[in-house]
């Protein structure tokens, strides 16, 4: 709380201008430019309200078990056959399957008092990923385009938010402009799509072309002087010096050493992680990356050891390579997942989906390492203390990123929405 | 002024009878004479200048776009420039309303706007997609197209329109919202929750609505009484592998639309005084004429009478002003899916026009988008201002608009593909409800013996699968070393293998081939139109990159600039067509070889006119050097080839 009281200058001055723009303008026009103006400068200079520049955001889709990785419960009747062993910060605990992760504990913040109210995956990932449960008649922004449009891009030369892997169902940008989608790359070893030129294409042959089209394509332009028309030279403008830009480089992963590759782990997680960091190196706001496979409805116990391995091996990684660049301290890490499952193993010798308690886990970006958040009971399937609902979890990565939650952002059907859906930020873990 | 348009009609149907196509043309450009005297008198009292009339060129391109959703082809350019005939565009426009080229194109809009999805949360949209395609293809009366949604029954693979209903499962009072966005150009969404901040619509004015839907269920608890000998915690004594598996079969019939007595309560938390949390709903329509619903009515019927009425305010309306918008780019009312309380039409004796003139055509929508194109006011130039969207537009001609994601795509298609429109999309065989329905009615004994047969064939099918693909990583291994002799042997033994299980014959020869079909004169079998594939096309696809709708939420879809379209353009499919040689343009421009035909060729290609003065001058600067694709790349990296003017 006394991070918010010394910024009460900020604060009094930011109402004191969106009452007047209210009552001047109307609602619709403070949040696309009055409140902006106030607000947009704070990132860097606002070290109160977090410290995040940039999220890199694991998604584990299917749903983690939360009893055979994060919040195990040696013991206990339900645990099956998973060892729970000591990481590197006192107390803290966590599953044999983990070993390299409780290695860089100390950096990380588990939270394990996680509940959703979504036990489909569908709807579970939307939630998870807009912090708005899914409707039929609108489509919500997930987090990464509600960081571009809160916080601004911060490179101006390659795409604000990126997206590795990953589920077609992806919310995207929502009811927000397009620009705000993530740029989906299917292989993060196979480079931007489309940002070379084409295997016989020099880049003399290239500028011909290129100045062949500008000159025949004059005459349109001035012809309708329009502002979609505009824009089309612009964003041929920016592709060119996209090309061109030593920013591409971020793209190719050989520019790593084999050491270092291989520690991600020779998969597309790892290496997407390890994309990840080099796309958060040049300032690239939002990156997700996505791992599958959790849905351990059967034989859980054989499954999840391979699982754990790729997230421990790019997870852990990921942890020491920002941090032994300086890059933690603003650099976000989310480990997020749709929802538990249930501590009851079943006939399969599986668990099913169970949302009311799981885990998730948070680093860098302010967050200070080495703690647990919350807890469940002894068999793992009550939250008992300190319950962090979706929109709260959310909340807190917005403010980390130092997102205003009080900017309303309406639609283009003019409904009004708030980054987190009024959620409340978990302080305790800054 | 409907007296003179039901004599015009009865005129017609008289000389259809008669055997005369010329006196349906007649009343078709007597309609369109009538729209555009309403929108000159528009002009007048706004002290208006119309846009002068577009060019032959202009008009072809822009008809092609508009009915057939992609350019025309060189072959198809030349022949309408060349032809004299004074009624050509009316011609055109009846051949193109009448093509495979319209449906694909009309399919796109309504996919927008019912947000069909090519797989659904628990059955496939295949089936929903050709029976839209299908009514396209029929022109089936929009009322009916709207009755048989809102009233469809039964399983997806039997009706398609279940489809409708299915689409929104588990969220019956989002659905009511859609449907009432889509069809009545209404947006009731915020009174689901309280009432209307803007309009005069209640939340009980919701609840009331939504109660005539809300008995549509779409699943069949019928399903699981019967086969509750599977059910995992049932005591029957059979192994849980088989069980699943047996479950796995009958899903298909757990989903079944069909309408069932249950009434819809208000939520726990209702807050107005009329009436309290949790209480019973009355049905009751929300403007209109009310619709009743007796005792053993069927509320869904009552539901798509009243809304397919001519005496509902907005049903005609909105179908008006929604194909007046696709036509000219404007809406005479805007937006055309959030129409408020008192809303005001930039031409209210136009729309009212309009609206009667579809319900006097019986809502043949074919018809109706024959009388727009036949206007004046579609025919002239379209406007070189920039529209605000702030201010009404007088139509002094049509907006100049982006291309849509798949009039991009699909125009492409047109530059590679021959005779793209007949080509079709690969689709995987789906016989689960047939399996499934092989089911319904045998005991527990007999639905045993048949799971247990299909596991065993599933088995030996995966087993071949593993077969295959460990001999495709021999076969790669013994290419990569250039292992000739062993390469050919395992290549035959694959043949032998693939053609026992599939019933294909042996290809003989060394090369291997596909066994998929859909040959097209060897172009990728992905090469299809935007309307044959998975809709929506997966993220990262072209089209996708373009802003085709997710399919989420209605009219998702955008035209906004982005540099991967630009990247994709100048390096990526762009390219692509510069480089195949089996695309139709390339094989034609081979065939030339002097520079001024190659370049005449590329711009009637592309652009779909001759090049200009300057243009040839631009070229001429350097014509010894002339390389048809540098055109070609510069054309369609340009802004012409992207916009509908």
């Amino acid at each position: 709380m006394k991070n918010l009281l010394t910024n009460a200058d900020d604060w009094t001055r930011r109402l004191f201008v969106e009452r007047i723009a209210k009552s001047l303008l109307g609602v619709g026009m403070v949040s696309s430019s009055l409140s902006r103006l106030s607000a947009a400068p704070s990132n860097r200079n606002n070290p109160g309200r977090g410290r995040a520049n940039r999220v890199i955001y694991l998604y584990l889709s299917g749903g983690m078990s939360h009893l055979d990785t994060l919040d195990t419960k040696p013991g206990a009747d339900n645990q099956g056959p998973v060892e729970t062993i000591d990481t590197a910060v006192d107390g803290i605990r966590i599953s044999e399957y983990l070993p390299e992760i409780a290695r860089h504990m100390d950096k990380a913040a588990i939270i394990r008092s996680m509940s959703s109210n979504q036990g489909a995956h569908e709807r579970g990932r939307y939630y998870m990923r807009t912090g708005y449960n899914q409707r039929g008649t609108i489509r919500h922004p997930a987090m990464g385009a509600w960081m571009l449009k809160l916080g601004g891009r911060l490179n101006q030369t390659l795409p604000g938010n990126v997206r590795i892997g990953g589920d077609s169902r992806h919310p995207g940008a929502g009811f927000m402009e397009a620009s705000f989608s993530p740029l989906p790359i299917g292989n993060p070893t196979a480079g931007l799509q489309y940002s070379g030129r084409p295997k016989g294409v020099d880049e003399e042959l290239f500028s011909h072309r290129v100045n062949l089209a500008k000159r025949l394509d004059q005459s349109f332009g001035t012809k309708f002087d329009q502002r979609q028309v505009r824009a089309y030279a612009n964003a041929y403008d920016e592709a060119i010096r996209l090309m061109k830009s030593s920013d591409l480089k971020a793209f190719d992963l050989s520019g790593e050493s084999n050491s270092l590759r291989e520690a991600y782990g020779d998969n597309a997680f790892g290496q997407g992680c390890l994309l990840a960091r080099r796309l958060a190196e040049r300032d690239v706001r939002f990156i997700e990356v996505s791992l599958g496979g959790w849905d351990t409805h059967q034989g859980n116990f054989d499954r999840l050891p391979e699982r754990c391995r790729t997230l421990d091996q790019g997870l852990s990684t990921l942890l020491g390579d920002l941090s032994s660049r300086g890059m933690l301290e603003e650099t976000l890490v989310v480990v997020a997942t749709e929802f538990g499952r249930t501590p009851k193993i079943n006939q399969n010798n599986g668990r099913d989906h169970y949302p009311k308690a799981f885990s998730c886990l948070l680093a860098g970006g302010g967050i200070q390492g080495g703690q647990v958040y919350g807890k469940t009971s002894a068999d793992g399937s009550e939250v008992i203390e300190k319950a962090v609902s979706i929109p709260d979890f959310n909340a807190t990565i917005a403010y980390a990123a130092s997102l205003p939650q009080d900017e309303i952002i309406m639609s283009a059907s003019g409904r009004p929405f708030t980054v987190a859906d009024k959620g409340k930020p978990v302080l305790e873990l800054f | 002024m409907k007296t003179t348009l039901v004599g015009v009609w009865l005129a017609c149907a008289v000389a259809t009878t008669l055997g005369g196509a010329f006196d349906e043309r007649a009343a078709i450009r007597s309609a369109a004479d009538e729209i555009d005297r309403l929108i000159e008198q528009g002009y007048e009292e706004n002290h208006l200048a119309p846009n002068p009339m577009a060019s032959p060129e202009t008009l072809h391109r822009r008809l092609y776009l508009t009915i057939a959703g992609r350019i025309p082809t060189l072959h198809e350019t030349k022949v309408y420039l060349d032809t004299s005939d004074v009624n050509k565009s009316e011609r055109l426009i009846e051949t193109l309303l009448d093509s495979e080229a319209y449906v694909s194109h009309s399919f796109n809009y309504w996919a927008d706007l019912l947000r069909i999805q090519s797989r659904m949360r628990n059955v496939p949209g295949n089936p929903y997609i050709d029976w839209v395609k299908d009514s396209i293809r029929a022109n089936m009366p929009y009322d009916q197209f709207v009755r048989e949604l809102i009233t469809a029954e039964g399983y997806i693979w039997e009706n398609g329109a279940a489809g409708f209903y299915l689409r929104d499962q588990g969220m019956e009072l989002d659905h009511m919202a859609n449907t009432f966005q889509v069809f009545l150009g209404t947006q009731l969404v915020c009174a689901q929750c309280h009432d209307h901040p803007y309009d005069s619509w209640t939340q009980m004015d919701y609840y009331q609505q939504a109660a005539f839907s809300y008995g549509v269920k779409t699943t069949d608890p019928e399903v699981s009484k019967q086969f509750r000998a599977f059910n995992p915690r049932s005591k029957t004594n059979v192994d849980p592998k088989v069980k699943a598996a047996a479950r796995r079969m009958v899903r298909p019939l757990r989903y079944r639309v069909w309408e069932s007595k249950a009434n819809l309560r208000l939520p726990a938390d209702y807050q107005y005084e009329d009436a309290k949390p949790r209480s019973l709903v009355k049905p009751s329509t929300i403007f209109g004429k009310e619709a009743m619903a007796a005792q053993g009515d069927s509320r869904a019927d009552r539901y798509a009478d009243w809304m397919t009425a001519d005496s509902n305010p907005r049903f005609a309306t909105v179908i008006a002003n929604r194909l007046w918008k696709r036509a000219m780019g404007v809406g005479l009312v805007e937006p055309v899916d959030d129409l408020s309380d008192s809303y005001q039409a930039a031409n209210p004796a136009l729309l009212t026009y309009l609206t009667g003139l579809v319900q006097e055509l019986g809502y043949d929508l074919k018809k109706f988008q024959q009388i727009l194109y036949n206007t004046k006011t579609f025919q002239r130039e379209v406007t070189r201002a920039e529209w605000d969207s702030q201010e009404d537009y007088h139509f002094p001609g049509p907006v100049l608009r982006r291309m849509t994601a798949e009039q991009i795509w699909d125009s492409v298609m047109t530059l590679i593909v021959p005779n793209v429109d007949a080509r079709r999309g690969e689709r995987r065989r789906d016989n689960r409800y047939q399996m499934a329905t092989a089911l319904v009615g045998k005991s527990t004994e007999e639905v045993l013996q048949i799971v247990k047969t299909q596991m065993a064939q599933e088995d030996d099918l995966k087993k071949t699968r593993q077969k295959v693909q460990s001999l495709q990583r021999q076969l790669r291994a013994a290419n990569k070393k250039g292992q000739k002799q062993r390469a050919l042997e395992i290549r035959k033994k694959l043949q032998t293998l693939v053609a026992k299980t599939t019933g294909a014959k042996v290809v003989d020869g060394s090369r291997e081939r596909r066994i998929v079909g859909n040959a097209w004169e060897g172009l990728p079998k992905e090469f299809v139109r935007a309307s044959e594939v998975a809709s929506p096309a997966p993220p990262g696809h072209f089209l996708r990159q373009f802003g085709q709708s997710d399919r989420e939420v209605i009219e998702n879809a955008n035209a906004d600039a982005s540099v991967p379209q630009a990247l994709s353009l100048m390096n990526g499919p762009g390219h692509q067509l510069l480089t195949n040689e089996r695309a139709v343009l390339n094989k034609i421009l081979k065939q030339q070889d002097k520079p001024e035909k190659k370049v005449e060729t590329i711009y009637l290609s592309v652009l779909n006119r001759l090049p200009q003065e300057h243009e040839l001058s631009i070229l001429n600067e350097n014509i010894h050097a002339f390389k048809a694709q540098d055109l070609l790349w510069a054309l369609i990296n340009g802004r012409e080839f992207l916009h509908v003017q």
